[in-house]
């Protein structure tokens, strides 16, 4: 009780003792990549070790559950970000097709998503 | 007629909100933690994110014997506390199954999730108080007038909620301190709700530039004056209200059940308990 009343609790977010970090940061855009397999089919980049989470928290703990690719703030992955963490994943001759977005806000106020950039992996 | 039903009720429950808050805090704890036995997932651990994360080995954490230990501890803990038994032990049980249960939870989590924090703090003042004057409670349970006799010190009403506003100070602080002032400015809570956002509120939110920064200004403002205008009397009930819209709409947009903290909130902020003299 005392030390979270103390310096820790500016600096900690450990369990029980907590600065509610949750949503502090102030992101002007958001950025993820969407999955396709050869048949069309949406699947999901947490399979391939793409996490699209925005985070929230900024107390992550990468290897727990996300071993591969996380974004901070939103900011996109890049092609070959992501060609590097997908292809130890694949299975051999799988092909992914592979969709940028973006979410952004403009000076009227209005929320907009655009497809910033795409591209197709295919496994040796 | 009425009024002495009215009478009667209110006389119950004088001393009932803190029986009521920790049974609802214990209730909350019990049943989230058994909805919630989380799998081992893969990776190795980096990081902590919690205390007891760094004490505990991780093969030990990760057994099942470990969470059903800490649950029944939790749990055995809470019925003996709660039907007044061993007031000696039962607090202390529970507080320790809590912070095991909690600590296995948040150490299986990708981020700290923050449903666990309030319970364990409130339980801290709550099990300190029931230590500090067990003789006295106990003394009233053996004698049938717990729910009558002003049991309640002033100490637990200001800890408790004291407690409450400083953890949104810090919430409201830390804001400020990432992002400055202009955290409030809608942007980022309208990308939040277009993105992840669900039901005709979220969408609402994040179509409307003015009702996002409007609610975000007032959240920051009841966030970071939390550690004055919860335990002053006059303001409590403005900002309990305030911070239970601003959990219930995170709920009902986001999924973001603070169940323990909108409890608590109820129970210390809204007018309906009539104070013991002594908390008066």
């Amino acid at each position: 009780m005392v030390a979270n009343l103390l310096v820790p609790a500016f600096f900690a977010d450990l369990y029980p003792f907590s600065a509610y970090t949750m949503f502090s940061h102030r992101p002007t855009s958001l950025s993820w990549v969407e999955f396709e397999d050869a048949d069309g089919k949406r699947v999901k980049p947490a399979a391939y070790g793409v996490h699209n989470h925005y985070l929230a928290n900024p107390h992550v703990r990468p290897g727990m559950q996300a071993d591969g690719l996380v974004r901070f703030l939103g900011e996109p992955l890049t092609e070959q970000e992501v060609r590097d963490t997908i292809l130890p994943r694949m299975a051999p001759g799988e092909t992914l097709s592979i969709r940028q977005m973006r979410m952004y806000r403009d000076d009227q106020g209005k929320v907009h998503t655009e497809q910033t950039d795409a591209w197709s992996v295919e496994a040796p | 007629m009425i009024a002495r039903i009215e009478a009667h009720l209110t006389e119950r429950v004088r001393i009932g909100r803190y029986w009521t808050l920790l049974a609802g805090l214990l209730f909350i704890a019990t049943s989230f933690a058994f909805n919630n036995p989380v799998p081992h997932p893969p990776g190795t651990r980096i990081h902590h994110l919690a205390v007891l994360g760094y004490v505990i080995p991780e093969a030990v954490l990760d057994h099942p014997v470990y969470w059903w230990t800490a649950w029944l501890m939790m749990a055995g803990g809470a019925v003996t506390w709660l039907a007044g038994r061993g007031l000696r032990v039962a607090p202390i049980v529970t507080l320790v199954g809590m912070l095991l249960v909690y600590t296995h939870d948040v150490e299986h989590m990708f981020y700290t999730r923050h449903q666990g924090f309030m319970p364990t703090q409130i339980g801290f003042v709550l099990a300190a108080w029931t230590l500090i004057d067990r003789k006295r409670i106990a003394e009233a349970i053996a004698r049938g007038t717990v729910w009558q006799d002003t049991l309640l010190p002033r100490w637990v009403e200001y800890a408790t909620l004291g407690y409450m506003g400083w953890h949104y100070t810090v919430s409201g602080i830390s804001k400020i301190a990432t992002s400055g002032i202009g955290w409030a400015n809608a942007e980022s809570l309208q990308l939040w709700m277009a993105r992840f956002g669900f039901g005709p509120v979220g969408a609402f939110i994040a179509e409307t530039p003015w009702f996002a920064g409007m609610g975000m200004a007032i959240v920051l403002f009841l966030e970071t004056f939390g550690i004055l205008g919860l335990p002053w009397k006059v303001s409590r009930p403005v900002f309990g209200f305030g911070l239970l819209v601003f959990h219930l709409s995170l709920e009902i947009t986001l999924n973001l059940g603070f169940y323990a903290n909108e409890w608590s909130l109820i129970i210390l902020t809204m007018p309906l308990f009539k104070d013991t003299p002594e908390s008066a």
